[in-house]
């Protein structure tokens, strides 16, 4: 059996059906038992009153032998009260309200005792007696009133209870479903809110709380998320900061490396032109060359100054200019790839937004170089204006990274099988969007490839 | 959601309705066949005035309207009267006719109608004068004296005063009676008006036979409507009867106090209750040896009663007194006071018993046995009801069987039949105490304290031993298996309301009960 996803609003009509029915059945059957038994007491209550309240009359008719009087009295009272009523003497009925046949015949009704109920009950009556007797009438008389209530009209009125208490209590839950499954339904909503939250949180690290979440519950979920998230955006930015200084370092000491072979030939070269002997052809050539030398320091030191630094100084404003210098650095470093074509979109109308043209040109240059490495024709480019801010795609039409990934190298943890060019790689690039206000998206490139989404804020 | 619930509303609603529609449903449908009543004889008059037997009275209630009726439980309801009040001393009662009652001629009941047929029942010739004999005036009318009668007035169409002697409530009964029924004031002196007579009751006459009398529905009559579309009385004695109702061409032997044992029950429905009625052997004290108290006694006490029930009529109840249960005056236990045992004398005592009883042979050769065995020089004679009834109204009987019912539910109008004055008096018994009581009980207003006149009077009656007490009975009537509605009536058979019984159709096409 396929168990199909419900919505919450089936999952609750599901779950409440059984209520639906089985609460007013128990309902009108606990009403139906309650009522019989109240009708019983009252009714046993009010003909055993009413007996005893007519027997003393009825001793009277009795001891005059008033049998006419007494048959017509016993009669229309009891026709009034729609009940039977017989009366015995010496266990013979001398009068019926309803049957003359029984007159002069011994008198025989069983019933049986309910408890808190004092007349008797069988399958058609409610038998309620008395003795006939009157105060200072003759003890002699040995006679009983049988009154006779038929319980057939007494269980009409409790079934008819009983249906109306079902078909009550039956719209009534209904309603109260209903209305139950609406409440919850609403309720609900703030769920979703938080959910979309939270995918905000995914796309931009910052999102306003929404006013109308209301449920206290929801409210600290998601405050625990911002906390969590702000505390993470710390975390990372600290990382950077320390990759960054990492970096600095690693740069350094390969600028003194670089520096170490240039300056002993400097110093080689300064030897030749001071020391006496050597040919003035040889001297003229080590002045040449301590000028090219002195020219190559000078390249690798400015080369490195961008390398070195930690942090950027936002003076520049055209983001397209920015980014076809990066491009073309990138290209130009990958000229190998010559077969690769490199396809470059700006959308004219692109705003100045402030930004360190050096730093950011480093990062838009590494994730170049990455697509170029990646790719197999095709390598897009794209300046996008946002509703917030900027985006800069770099797309490949390459294998793609996993997801997974994505997040460990933008962190500096992955390890890439690739030699590192002119750049710093992924975590270089993210410091320096970081370093922006900004972020990088990863996602599945139109290409088919990889695509990485620089997005600036305004 | 809504759709959900409205469905279930609904589904409840329709449920409710369909089952309490269901139960409104009856499945006694009209079925037109003729509903046939036996009965031990055919009405010995069908002049209300002259009714005095069981068979007359079935008659009247059906074909005859009065201004009042009897429920099933001696209540008393409307009749031809729409509403009906006394006056504040008592004497005075205003009916208000229904203006929608009519005859069965089509004419309507007006209130002259009212006053000439309640005259009819004070006048000279009216056999049940006793019975209304507290409406003012009515001894000067009864005795010829008088042309009109006072105490019966028409104050205008529809309304009718009717003015006591003095007050005596009871006097509702006897309107509700078989005897006060309202005939056409222009058509009943007509001198064959009997013959085929009009009344305004729930049933026609259509035809008369020689054993029947075809009834049907009078289509419209003011009250309730009766079911069945043609009701025929079949004059039939009693065993003829039982053997048709098994074989299914009778529906109804409830003129025949059965004991329930008879073989007819195994089909069809025994309904039995107890009438206010109680089974005498009269002795009528006009006649000798009968007129000598220690006689009467002495054959009272021969005459074993309790023998004589458990033979015979061995459901019915035990008699000790000469009033029925239910009613003051009635003895619940055995006297244990013996009366002296004396040598019966040498005369001839016949007894007679009426013809149509299912044993009539064998409760003859009962008493002749029992008797001459205790020394009585006993003869029985059976004779046909009417033949009978002819002889009991002539005071010729010596001592028969008869059932004395209670005409109203009051005990008045047993005891009054003790009466020195009363024309019905069957024993002839004239006797001071009897009359004074019966004077004094009737001006007590207070019930309790009349009743216990009643008791002592009832004492009295017991005392001059007029008759030899057999039982009270407790009747079970046969009737068809596809006959419902049929309600026993406590005061008498005759009152057995035939507008409501009707035929299960079902269970006539079906065979099934």
């Amino acid at each position: 059996m396929i168990r199909r996803t419900l919505t919450f609003k089936e999952y609750l009509s599901k779950k409440l059906v059984p209520y639906k029915i089985a609460l007013p059945v128990t309902l009108s059957i606990v009403t139906a038992f309650f009522a019989a038994y109240a009708l019983l007491v009252f009714y046993s209550e009010n003909d055993r009153s009413f007996v005893k309240a007519i027997a003393p009359h009825i001793s009277t008719l009795v001891e005059t032998q008033d049998g006419p009087e007494l048959q017509r009295f016993i009669t229309s009272i009891a026709d009034e009260k729609k009940v039977i009523i017989n009366v015995i003497k010496d266990d013979e009925v001398i009068a019926s309200s309803n049957d003359n046949t029984l007159i002069g015949k011994p008198y025989f009704v069983d019933g049986i005792r309910v408890l808190g109920i004092e007349s008797d009950l069988s399958s058609k009556f409610l038998i309620s007696k008395a003795l006939t007797k009157r105060d200072g009438g003759p003890s002699a008389i040995n006679g009983e009133i049988y009154l006779l209530n038929p319980t057939l009209d007494l269980f009409s009125l409790v079934i008819a209870v009983t249906i109306i208490v079902f078909i009550l209590s039956f719209i009534l839950l209904n309603v109260l479903a209903t209305k139950i499954i609406s409440t919850a339904q609403k309720s609900i909503e703030p769920i979703k809110d938080l959910e979309n939250s939270i995918h905000e949180l995914k796309k931009f690290g910052e999102v306003n709380l929404n006013s109308y979440l209301r449920i206290e519950e929801l409210e600290n979920i998601y405050s625990a998320i911002l906390t969590t998230n702000s505390q993470l955006r710390v975390s990372n930015e600290k990382l950077a900061e320390a990759k960054g200084k990492e970096l600095a370092v690693e740069a350094y000491k390969k600028l003194i490396h670089d520096l170490h072979t240039p300056v002993a030939a400097l110093k080689q070269m300064i030897k030749i032109i001071n020391k006496d002997g050597v040919p003035e052809d040889k001297k003229d050539f080590a002045k040449n060359r301590v000028a090219e030398i002195a020219e190559q320091i000078l390249f690798q030191v400015k080369a490195s100054k961008g390398n070195l630094k930690i942090e950027i100084t936002p003076s520049d404003l055209n983001i397209n200019e920015s980014v076809k210098r990066a491009t073309g650095q990138a290209q130009m470093a990958m000229a190998d790839y010559e077969n690769i074509e490199i396809v470059e979109k700006y959308e004219p109308a692109i705003t100045e937004l402030a930004h360190d043209n050096m730093m950011l040109g480093r990062a838009i240059s590494n994730l170049v170089v990455n697509a170029i490495e990646a790719s197999r024709n095709i390598v897009e480019v794209a300046v996008q204006k946002l509703e917030e801010g900027i985006s800069i795609s770099v797309s490949d039409d390459g294998e793609g990274i996993e997801e997974e990934m994505v997040s460990l190298f933008l962190q500096g943890r992955g390890k890439s099988k690739k030699k590192n060019g002119l750049g710093l790689g992924l975590s270089g690039a993210n410091h320096i969007v970081r370093l922006h206000g900004g972020k990088i998206i990863y996602r599945k490139s139109h290409l088919g490839g990889a695509c990485f989404d620089i997005r600036l804020q305004g | 959601m809504k759709k959900i619930v409205l469905g279930t509303t609904f589904t409840a609603l329709i449920l409710i309705g369909g089952i309490y529609h269901n139960q409104k449903q009856s499945n006694t449908k009209r079925v037109e066949i003729p509903y046939i009543k036996a009965v031990y004889s055919k009405p010995v008059s069908y002049d209300p005035a002259q009714m005095n037997d069981g068979a007359s009275l079935i008659f009247s209630e059906l074909v005859y309207e009065g201004l009042l009726r009897f429920t099933e439980n001696y209540g008393i309801k409307a009749g031809i009267a729409e509403s009906w009040e006394t006056s504040e001393d008592g004497k005075t009662i205003t009916f208000s006719i229904n203006p929608k009652a009519k005859f069965h001629n089509d004419e309507k009941i007006n209130a002259s109608d009212v006053v000439v047929s309640l005259s009819r029942v004070l006048a000279p010739e009216s056999k049940v004068f006793k019975y209304y004999d507290m409406i003012k005036g009515a001894d000067e009318y009864h005795a010829g004296k008088t042309k009109t009668l006072s105490g019966i007035k028409a104050i205008d169409e529809k309304t009718v005063t009717v003015e006591l002697k003095s007050p005596f409530p009871p006097i509702l009964y006897v309107l509700a009676g078989g005897t006060a029924k309202i005939l056409p004031a222009n058509k009943v002196k007509n001198k064959d008006f009997f013959k085929k007579p009009i009344g305004a009751g729930p049933f026609k006459v259509v035809s008369e036979s020689k054993t029947d009398i075809t009834l049907a529905k009078f289509d419209k009559y003011h009250g309730e409507s009766p079911k069945l579309s043609t009701l025929i009385l079949r004059a039939i004695d009693q065993d003829s009867a039982m053997k048709q109702a098994k074989n299914g061409k009778l529906h109804d032997l409830s003129s025949w106090p059965l004991n329930g044992l008879e073989d007819v029950f195994k089909n069809g429905q025994d309904i039995s209750t107890v009438v206010a009625d109680t089974w005498i052997i009269g002795f009528n004290s006009r006649i000798a040896p009968l007129n000598d108290l220690k006689v009467r006694k002495a054959l009272q006490a021969s005459i074993d009663n309790e023998k004589f029930r458990k033979t015979f009529y061995p459901s019915a109840a035990p008699a000790y007194g000469y009033v029925p249960q239910g009613f003051p005056g009635h003895v619940e236990e055995q006297s244990k006071k013996k009366s002296k045992v004396i040598v019966p004398p040498h005369s001839e005592i016949t007894i007679t018993i009426p013809f149509g009883l299912e044993k009539t042979v064998e409760i003859a050769a009962f008493f002749e046995k029992d008797l001459k065995e205790k020394g009585w020089n006993i003869k029985t004679e059976v004779l046909d009801w009417t033949e009978m009834m002819k002889r009991y109204e002539e005071k010729t009987l010596h001592a028969f069987l008869v059932s004395m019912i209670v005409d109203y539910p009051d005990t008045e109008f047993l005891l009054n039949n003790f009466a020195s004055n009363n024309p019905d008096n069957y024993s002839g018994v004239k006797d001071s105490i009897i009359d004074e009581l019966l004077i004094s009980a009737r001006k007590l207003q207070d019930r309790i304290k009349r009743y216990k006149v009643y008791e002592k009077l009832a004492n009295r009656v017991n005392e001059l031993a007029l008759s030899a007490n057999l039982f009270h009975s407790r009747p079970h009537y046969w009737i068809h298996k596809c006959v419902r509605n049929f309600e026993p009536n406590l005061l008498a058979v005759a009152y057995i309301d035939y507008r409501k019984v009707e035929f299960d159709s079902k269970c006539l096409l079906g065979g099934k009960k």
